[in-house]
């Protein structure tokens, strides 16, 4: 039996997870694309996992834990708002998506380079908004966020020949996305 | 090698997850072939506006914040527990009612029932989900002239529920105080989609009526 009082409990979950959050807002936002619903994946996650706290204790590398219960919740949110949306609720377009980005990575820009100018952030985030959970998680992890795809097994628990065959499927499908000519 | 087979190692070549024989073959074909060094070049400058992809603050601090709804939650159920139990409001969950189709839902709108005043009336509300939701708001609003039996002055009551796929039913025990008509509002809510509808609760002589299920019968 634990003691009375919230202090105790609340204080070891703050401590427990309060260094993960930023993470887990950016892993949220990767996978949504969208501030606010990144903010309330992150949210409700919090508040499920409070009262997990003792669990939460004995987990031996809480970030790709934590990033794997996310991701677990996002897919249930994506599947039902993917429904409910049919009698949408107004969402607004972003506002905070800032100017898209005409200055890509572009260490050595030659004749042939048009197609970097042709994406905007925006126009990527419209493609990504448009592949599937699946595809866009393996693209925020991979390609966005950096991780291996052995690191990509623990958090989307997923054999690695088959996130390496999702990941060149999702590549392709951004490509074709982001190309009306489908050459790319 | 074929420009096809290169475009099969593209990706894996981006990667670096060649082996040195296949690596070898692939910047042997892209040295002599335009169009796959473009593809390869635009497969790179797509990898490169993925990777530079901005994250936009958070509006606040998310920790606290969260921190913030566990104690509101925790203290609305505390609340509602109570009250649920001496009330005997009974909520029967159903599910995918939130889920609709785009036709017209029945819900929707203003339903009447008729009630006679001064007595506890039960009036059912049926709420037909197509799936199971979790996380849901239900509010009811009780107006002036209204009463919750056993609870003269609740004004609203909300809920966190979920509803089962099916039928869901709300049992409200209310005790119409009026001799003219009024009108229930309930409220549900999930994730950032919200529905409302009324029910109007019409006066009417002392005679038996049974409750009123709302989402019998195609909306057209
Ligand atoms: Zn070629």
């Amino acid at each position: 039996m634990s003691s009375s009082g919230d202090s105790g409990p609340a204080a070891d979950f703050e401590a427990l997870v309060g260094p993960h959050v930023d993470h887990l807002y950016r892993m949220a936002y990767r996978f949504t694309g969208r501030r606010e619903e990144a903010e309330d994946l992150v949210q409700d996650l919090l508040v499920k996992l409070y009262p997990r706290v003792e669990e939460l204790a004995r987990v031996d590398q809480l970030r790709p834990w934590l990033t794997r219960v996310l991701y677990n919740q996002f897919v249930d949110q994506h599947r039902k708002r993917s429904r409910l949306r049919l009698w949408g609720s107004n969402e607004d377009p972003e506002d905070d998506r800032g100017d898209p980005f005409d200055r890509m990575a572009s260490d050595n820009p030659g004749p042939e380079r048009a197609v970097q100018d042709r994406f905007t952030q925006a126009q990527i985030e419209e493609a990504l908004a448009q592949l599937s959970h699946e595809h866009r998680a393996v693209l925020a992890l991979h390609d966005m966020e950096g991780y291996t795809l052995v690191e990509m097994t623990t958090i989307l628990e997923v054999p690695t020949g088959t996130l390496k065959s999702r990941l060149h499927r999702a590549r392709a499908r951004i490509r074709r996305l982001l190309t009306e000519d489908g050459t790319f | 090698m074929s420009c096809e087979t290169l475009r099969e190692h593209l990706d894996d070549y981006l990667d670096g997850r060649l082996a040195e024989a296949t690596e070898r073959a692939v910047s042997e074909h892209l040295a002599e072939c335009g169009a796959c060094s473009r593809r390869l070049q635009e497969a790179r400058d797509l990898q490169g506006a993925l990777r530079e992809m901005a994250v936009p603050p958070p509006s606040g601090d998310l920790l606290e914040r969260a921190m913030q709804a566990r104690a509101r939650t925790a203290r609305a159920r505390r609340q509602m527990g109570a009250l649920a139990a001496a009330a005997s409001l009974l909520l029967a969950v159903a599910a995918g009612w939130l889920a609709l189709d785009t036709r017209q839902d029945p819900l929707e709108g203003t339903r009447m029932v008729a009630v006679t005043p001064n007595q506890p009336e039960k009036v059912s509300l049926v709420f037909n989900s197509s799936e199971r939701l979790e996380e849901v708001t239900l509010t009811v609003k009780v107006p002036e002239g209204v009463e919750l039996a056993g609870y003269p002055n609740q004004r609203e009551l909300s809920w966190r529920t979920t509803l089962e796929a099916g039928r869901n039913v709300l049992e409200l025990p209310v005790i119409l105080r009026s001799i003219t008509e009024r009108a229930l509002a309930a409220r549900l809510e999930h994730g950032d989609s919200r529905r409302e509808f009324r029910l109007r609760l019409q006066p009417q002589e002392p005679e038996p009526t049974g409750g009123l299920s709302l989402t019998e019968g195609p909306a057209a």
